[in-house]
């Protein structure tokens, strides 16, 4: 099926239907994307791009996962930080960018915060929703057997919410993505996203392409790994 | 002597309407070895009992005394429950070793011992399984076999086989009466089933609809161990009418039959 819209593609640029300097036919795509490849252009900025990535997941994920399951657990700490949360999670975490950047500066550390931004808050309201629909059973069950704290989060409940926090990191995964290329076409010099804004400026169409690509295989790629893991981690059914 | 008394106790709970008595003005002691089965309608608070002895709630009147109590250290209680009691996460093996993990036991010696009781009632092929892949009747089999696993010597059941079709229901009663035979334990038996209450409990609580209060206590007069024909004899069988008379008229209010 690609295949095939690739190949109309390649004939329909060929034959002048389409204008290369819109749609260039996917071979020249295909061999600047080598290029760019072989000569360490896309391993070094994905590289940089995967690393700021890969920060601000974790940070962000491991502070969403533990607010959810505080707020989970705590009536009161959900009243009082619902509404605060229903303010903040509609915002899109690049606005935000130049407030950080008067905060923390325009190194890395700024990039990183917004990025982390964008993976906690799914991360945190996938988690919560899953503490919440805990059957009550779970919980009994645990109590009459003498679960301490520790061992009612670690087998309880991060078991019993997990389905349902691995469907957070997805989405805290495809969060970072997109606000890791975007920070990067706003305000670095460095990674793929910045490689699109070049592009752009240099009117380069072929290595737009190129990177718009490359953005594309790595989230496929990531995404199939949490799926993966999603399956290993997960071997029973409720 | 392992026990409990209830005195006295109530349970009342806020709804949007107004508050709800549960439970009221329950008063019964339990001890020794023995079987107590608790028969009543659907909504009499038969559940809520439980959960007051299990100490997963508080009785808003009157007390309930455990013995041995040394400094507030009270003789623990396993509960089985109806349905969805283990996890759906652990292995059967995990699942059943669940309650000497969470009384510090350590790995290999709570698997050793939850390893010989699926042995000794022939689940050891499902050990290493997820409940999702068993039956609803093992799935019960795996939470009773916790309890007794667990080694608590009071024993909480609530409606155990409620969920299960009448043969599955027969076998897991056996099985019950054969594991309590050999470990015995004092336990209260919930149930809506008046000859399940019957073949088990050494007495009988009969109780009333909302608010619930024990209307009778009855003894079984069968000797045990006891097998599944036992409750065949014509005087059970009155014991079996008696409780019916008791629980008919609340039957019929809640499905509308007129008397």
């Amino acid at each position: 099926m690609i295949l095939g819209a690739l190949a109309l593609w390649e004939i329909l640029v060929r034959i002048g239907l389409l204008s290369p300097l819109y749609f260039p036919p996917p071979t020249a795509v295909g061999r600047r994307l080598w290029e760019l490849f072989v000569d360490g252009t896309y391993p070094d900025h994905g590289r940089v791009t995967l690393s700021r990535m890969g920060f601000g997941l974790l940070v962000g994920t491991s502070l969403g996962f533990l607010m959810g399951v505080a707020m989970g657990r705590s009536a009161p700490l959900r009243r009082i930080l619902d509404p605060i949360i229903g303010a903040l999670y509609p915002i899109p975490k690049i606005a935000i960018l130049p407030l950080i950047m008067i905060f923390l500066g325009i190194g890395e550390s700024s990039k990183l915060f917004v990025i982390a931004l964008g993976a906690f808050f799914p991360m945190l309201i996938s988690t919560l929703t899953g503490v919440i629909h805990i059957p009550s059973i779970y919980f009994e069950v645990a109590a009459t057997y003498g679960s301490g704290p520790l061992a009612l989060l670690r087998r309880v409940i991060l078991p019993a919410s997990l389905p349902t926090v691995l469907g957070g990191f997805r989405i805290a995964l495809n969060s970072a993505i997109h606000i890791t290329i975007a920070v990067e076409i706003v305000s670095a010099v460095t990674g793929l996203g910045s490689l699109v804004w070049f592009s752009w400026e240099t009117l380069d169409v072929e290595k737009l392409y190129a990177t718009l690509t490359v953005i594309a295989v790595l989230g496929v790629v990531t995404t199939h790994g949490v799926n993966r893991l999603s399956q290993k981690l997960v071997p029973w059914r409720t | 002597m392992t026990g409990f008394v209830c005195e006295s106790v109530g349970f009342r709970y806020a709804t949007k309407d107004g508050s709800i008595d549960a439970l009221q003005d329950v008063s019964f002691a339990a001890g020794g070895h023995e079987i107590v089965s608790v028969v009543g309608p659907s909504g009499c608070g038969k559940t809520t009992l439980l959960k007051l002895l299990a100490g997963i709630l508080d009785p808003t009147a009157g007390a309930i005394r455990f013995s041995p109590d040394l400094n507030g250290s009270r003789p623990k209680r396993a509960l089985v429950f109806q349905d969805h009691g283990v996890f759906p996460w652990l292995t059967v093996v995990d699942n059943v070793a669940f309650g000497l993990e969470m009384q510090g036991v350590g790995a290999a010696e709570r698997r050793a011992r939850a390893r010989r009781f699926l042995e000794r009632v022939g689940l050891e092929d499902f050990a290493d399984r997820h409940p999702h892949e068993l039956s609803v009747g093992m799935r019960q089999r795996v939470g009773i076999a916790r309890a007794f696993v667990s080694d608590f010597p009071i024993l909480l059941l609530d409606e155990p086989f409620g969920a299960l079709d009448a043969q599955t229901r027969l076998l897991l009663q056996e099985e019950l009466l054969g594991i309590w035979q050999g470990e015995r334990k004092l336990a209260v038996f919930i149930t809506h089933d008046i000859e399940e209450a019957i073949l088990l409990g050494d007495r009988v609580l009969v109780m009333s609809g909302r608010p619930g209060k024990i209307l009778e206590e009855i003894p079984v007069p069968l000797p045990r161990p006891r097998a599944l024909a036992a409750p065949d004899r014509p005087e059970v069988t009155e014991i079996k009418w008696h409780i019916w008379h008791h629980l008919e008229k609340e039957a019929r209010r809640q499905l509308s039959i007129p008397d």
